[in-house]
Order: structure tokens, then C-alpha cells, then sequence
């Protein structure tokens, strides 16, 4: 009998602690238990979260856990990391700054869609399009079309002159010369884009191919510039007009794509990750990581 | 001979059988009274002193003493059965009603007690709209007390949608702000009752047509109870913070707004009286089994 009372307290424990952990649990896809039955086996029917209604139940068929994460960094080279933090969080000596606490990870998750405002100059077409067609032989997870109708675009170029009062974009910076701006959803996945070049203000060609490219690229994934870059770098704070895709960029931006993570990761969080994958001393595809 | 008496008794057992069965169907209409009973202290502090009457009625049960309350005692109101819902529910209902865990300020639950009807300026592109009434009956069909419809006048509407783009850019309601591609500005008594809606649809910002779509539709879901997005939820739900669209609204958010909009609930409370209110009755379930009943006050 004193066995039996044992083991029902042990088991109304652990359900307990199971509880405390569901708020873990996120990305939920509920499923009515009938329908699920009959496309999934039942030995991998998950019984955590399970909504019991009157006259159905609800599981859960798939989710995702908060504190886990699945890394394909591979190896990771030191002076990359330094780098890639400067570019995504902000310069190091600025990172104290409060305004640079808010910066998150965020990148595209679907395939970018480029259309261009009629009034596009030509020669700024054909130099951006050149620097796409670099991107996607070289970055294998973004993928970027120039498609020729607005309504099936994601991402939108305009050119804007001091005249111009009434902006086609009202959440833009107008201020700016060139600025984007960029929509994502609470996944910090970017799903929308605008960006806009005054060229009155910038008036010199070769001026306004450099800033355009650099914008381009850095509207892949609001990226900063780091002043401790070589100036021939696209992703480097310092200005000239000498400079094209290079392998540091390439890499930045791949290191930058190559997990997609399904939730909010800041600098903090992302500290623990890595240090956490570089202690597992794995770096390979698919590594499980616990926070 | 013992035999014929054998048959004899039994014939006669059978009669009386037969006869008690055939009364019983007779005597189905059983008149209830129902008796309310409430304990003295808290009486005490409801209605005052006890009358001559009420000391009459006194009962005794376990070591309380109760007091018969009278008609005019009861409150005047509709009784609704308590819904009893499992923890996991409850706790995805109070983060997209409350934003529970992320907001420090009181926010109490609102809901539309009158039909909802909508009004599209000329402005809505005829696609958009087709798609977005569509969605509108879905809901209304599924949802007992939540009605929407579309009005052809604007002065007979209550939800009023419009649309910002390269043709026209009239901004008819200036306070929606900081939106990406659709945004809504909600009024509400002091009942929480929501009344008047003017949700925008913003082509410049959301060119993509289908990312505008789903887009305006959830906004629309969040306009029908002020509801704030989660992360519990994947892209397939109108309460998740990545809605990619769906088919089908999932039988979660059904599942969730029938709650919202049932009588189960009371209306227009925040997120401690509803805590509270569902330990009493969990509590109390589990104590005794009852038959839990809400006055609902109209």
C-alpha cells in the first residue's frame, strides 16, 4: 500500500514539473486528434499540450522548443565571428550604447522578389542586377529574382527627388538620401522591403552604384558596417567607390544565412548559443544545442 | 398442484410489474423546486441582519449555517453554465486576450455585443474585398454570437475598411500609426464593449498582393477582440506573431474566439478576476462535482 501512495505522489510530481515547462514550447501546430490519426502512426502521437475539448481534442503535430537550437555553423573562425557580431549587433565599442541593445538577428526567409519603379536609371539597374547575379552564385540560401510586376514582389526600388513631397513609402526614412526599410514578423523573418536613392542628392554615378549596392546588401539582414573591415569590402564603414563583393563579404553573409532561427535572438542569446556549439566541439550540420 | 400455484404467483408477480412499469411512465413530469441557500456571514454582508422570515428557514449543514434566500433576493439575471476548460486552453485564451506575462497594464477583455457591419470604401480593391468577406462569413458561421455582414451605406456601419494606395491616399482615420501594410483603430465603452472599427489597408507599405491578403485578414481577426498575437503558435494561426496564411482557419482559433464569444465566460473582466474566477470554480468542481452556473447580467 505505501508503495502505491509513492508512487502516485512520484507521478503527480512529475506532472507538475512537466507543466512549468510547456511555456516552452512554441510554434504550436494543433491538430484535431481524429485527422491526425489517421495520416501519423499513433506511437508518435505527442500527448504534451494536448487540448481536450467536449467534443474533440487537440494535439499538437509539430513544435518547436525555446531553449533548444539546431546549429550548421560548421567551423568557426575566430576573426569571422568578431566580424559577423560587428555587423549584425553593432561595432563593439558602440554595443554599450542603449539604442544598439535592441539589435536583433534578422534575415529574409523567402526568395527576394526585386522590382524596380520605372523611373530606375538604367545604368543602376544593370549594375544592381550584376551584383545579384554574384549573390546568388555565391550565397546559396538567399535567392534573388527580378520579376517585372509589383503586386508579386517582395522588395521595391524607387528613386525620389528633392521635389517630391509626398513619399511612396510613408515608413521611410526621408531624411536620408537612400534608406530602406524593411518588414518582419515576430520570427524576425523579413518578408517585405522598400528601398529609396535620392538622386539629386546624390548626384555623382559611380557614388550612386556604390551606395545603392552597399544599401542592397545591407538590407539582406540590416546589417552594420564595421569600421574594422578593409575598405574594398562592401560591409566595411569606410567609403570609396573601389569596391566589390568580397570573399569577406560572402562569407559574412553565409555565416549570417546558414540558421534560420525561429525565434528573437539578440547579442546575448546569441553569445550563449555559440559558445555553447563551440564547447559541444561538433561543427558539423545539425547540431543540437541546449540552453 | 404446486405447480399451478408456482405459475399463479408468478403470473401475479407479473402483473404488478407491468403495472408499476406502466405508472412510472405516467409520473415522468416531476415538479422541482429549487431552493437557494446562502451562508450567514456572507448574507450578512450582502443583505444585513436577518429578517423574522429569514430565521425561519434557517438550515444546518456541515458546521454552517445557511439562509434560504427568497425571490427578491436572487439575483435578476440570465444563468449560464460554467464551460470548464483544461489549463492548457486557458492559458493560450489568457495570452491573446490579456497578453499575459508581457504587459504590465490592466487590459481587460472586449468583445463586440452588436452585429458587426461592415462598410468597404470604393477604395478596396474588388479582389481584396471579395477575400476578406468571404473570411468575414466563415467566422460568422461558426460563431454562435458573432454576427458580420456587409451594409451598403457607411452611416449604418459600425467597421469601417479603406485603402491607401497609388490612386488614392486619403488617410480617413489619422491615429493608426507604425503599421505595416494593414492596421485597425477600435473604440470601446466602459462595459469593454467594442463598437466602432476603422481598419486601413495600406498598399504602399504591403505591395505583395498575397502578403498584403493575409496580412488584412489578420488584422480583421484582431479587430474581433482586440487579441494580441503569440509565439505559442505556429504561422498557421491568426493569433500567431508570423500568420502566413491558411486554407482553413485552424481549429485552434475557432476554437479559441467560440470561447471568447460564448456565455461560459463572464465579458469584460481582466486577467485577475478570470484567474480567479477559474481557480473558485476548479476549486469547487473538484470538491463536489456541481453544476456550476454564471449570472450573466445583460
Amino acid at each position: 500500500m505505501k508503495k502505491i501512495i509513492l508512487c502516485c505522489i512520484l507521478s503527480t510530481i512529475s506532472i507538475s514539473s512537466f507543466s512549468q515547462e510547456t511555456d516552452l514550447e512554441i510554434l504550436r501546430n494543433y491538430q484535431s486528434v481524429n485527422l491526425y490519426k489517421g495520416n501519423i502512426q499513433k506511437d508518435s502521437l505527442k500527448t504534451k499540450n494536448t487540448i481536450i475539448l467536449k467534443n474533440d481534442t487537440l494535439v499538437v503535430v509539430s513544435s518547436k522548443n525555446k531553449d533548444v537550437f539546431n546549429l550548421s555553423y560548421g567551423e568557426i573562425n575566430d576573426n569571422l565571428l568578431k566580424e559577423y557580431k560587428n555587423i549584425v549587433f553593432g561595432n563593439e565599442e558602440k554595443r554599450n550604447n542603449y539604442s544598439y541593445k535592441k539589435y536583433e538577428i534578422k534575415l529574409w526567409n523567402s526568395p527576394i522578389n526585386l522590382f524596380f519603379h520605372k523611373k530606375v536609371p538604367k545604368y543602376l539597374k544593370q549594375e544592381l542586377t550584376s551584383l545579384i547575379n554574384e549573390i546568388n552564385t555565391n550565397i546559396d540560401s538567399v535567392q534573388i529574382n527580378i520579376v517585372n510586376k509589383k503586386e508579386a514582389s517582395n522588395y521595391f526600388i524607387y528613386i525620389t527627388n528633392s521635389k517630391n513631397k509626398e513619399e511612396l513609402h510613408p515608413n521611410i526614412n526621408t531624411k536620408r538620401s537612400i534608406s530602406y526599410n524593411l518588414q518582419s514578423n515576430g520570427l524576425n523573418h523579413i518578408y517585405s522591403g522598400v528601398l529609396r536613392i535620392n538622386l539629386e542628392s546624390i548626384y555623382n554615378k559611380e557614388e550612386q552604384i556604390i551606395k545603392l549596392k552597399r544599401l542592397f546588401i545591407g538590407s539582406l539582414g540590416i546589417f552594420h558596417l564595421s569600421d574594422s573591415l578593409k575598405c574594398n569590402n562592401f560591409l566595411s564603414s569606410c567609403y570609396t567607390v573601389n569596391k566589390n563583393l568580397t570573399k569577406m563579404d560572402i562569407d559574412l553573409i553565409n555565416f549570417h544565412y546558414k540558421n534560420k532561427f525561429d525565434q528573437k535572438v539578440n547579442l546575448n542569446k546569441f553569445e550563449k548559443i555559440i559558445s555553447a556549439y563551440i564547447e559541444k566541439n561538433e561543427f558539423t550540420d545539425n547540431v543540437i544545442i541546449k540552453l | 398442484m404446486i405447480h399451478k400455484t408456482d405459475i399463479k404467483i408468478s403470473i401475479i408477480i407479473l402483473f404488478c410489474l407491468i403495472c408499476k412499469l406502466s405508472f412510472s411512465q405516467d409520473s415522468t413530469n416531476i415538479s422541482v423546486r429549487m431552493m437557494h441557500y446562502m451562508k450567514l456571514n456572507e448574507y450578512k454582508k450582502l443583505h444585513g441582519n436577518l429578517t423574522k422570515e429569514d430565521s425561519l428557514s434557517l438550515k444546518f449543514q456541515d458546521s454552517d449555517t445557511l439562509v434560504l434566500l427568497t425571490k427578491d433576493k436572487l439575483p435578476n439575471s440570465i444563468k449560464v453554465p460554467y464551460e470548464q476548460r483544461d489549463s492548457i486552453f486557458l492559458d493560450l485564451y489568457t495570452d491573446v486576450v490579456f497578453n499575459k506575462n508581457k504587459s504590465t497594464e490592466n487590459i481587460k477583455m472586449k468583445y463586440w455585443k452588436e452585429d458587426i457591419k461592415l462598410f468597404f470604401d470604393k477604395s478596396v480593391d474588388k479582389d481584396l474585398k471579395k477575400e476578406l468577406l468571404e473570411f468575414a462569413k466563415s467566422i460568422s458561421s461558426k460563431i454562435d454570437s458573432l454576427t458580420i455582414y456587409e451594409v451598403k451605406e457607411r452611416t449604418a456601419s459600425n467597421f469601417f475598411i479603406y485603402e491607401i494606395n497609388e490612386n488614392s491616399d486619403y488617410k480617413f482615420e489619422p491615429r493608426i500609426k507604425k503599421w505595416n501594410g494593414s492596421g485597425y483603430y477600435i473604440n470601446w465603452d466602459g462595459r469593454q464593449r467594442l463598437y466602432q472599427c476603422n481598419l486601413e489597408i495600406n498598399r504602399m507599405q504591403l505591395f505583395n498582393k498575397k502578403l498584403l491578403h493575409n496580412k488584412v485578414k489578420q488584422t480583421f481577426f484582431k479587430a474581433l477582440g482586440q487579441f494580441y498575437v503569440i509565439e505559442k503558435l505556429d504561422c498557421t494561426s491568426l493569433f500567431s506573431n508570423c500568420y502566413k496564411g491558411s486554407d482553413q482557419i485552424s481549429s485552434i482559433d475557432i476554437e479559441l474566439l467560440k470561447y471568447h464569444y460564448s456565455y461560459g465566460i463572464c465579458k469584460g473582466t481582466d486577467l485577475e478576476t478570470f484567474e480567479e474566477q477559474h481557480k473558485i470554480a476548479k476549486e469547487l468542481l473538484e470538491k463536489a462535482n456541481h453544476h456550476l452556473e454564471y449570472y450573466y447580467n445583460d
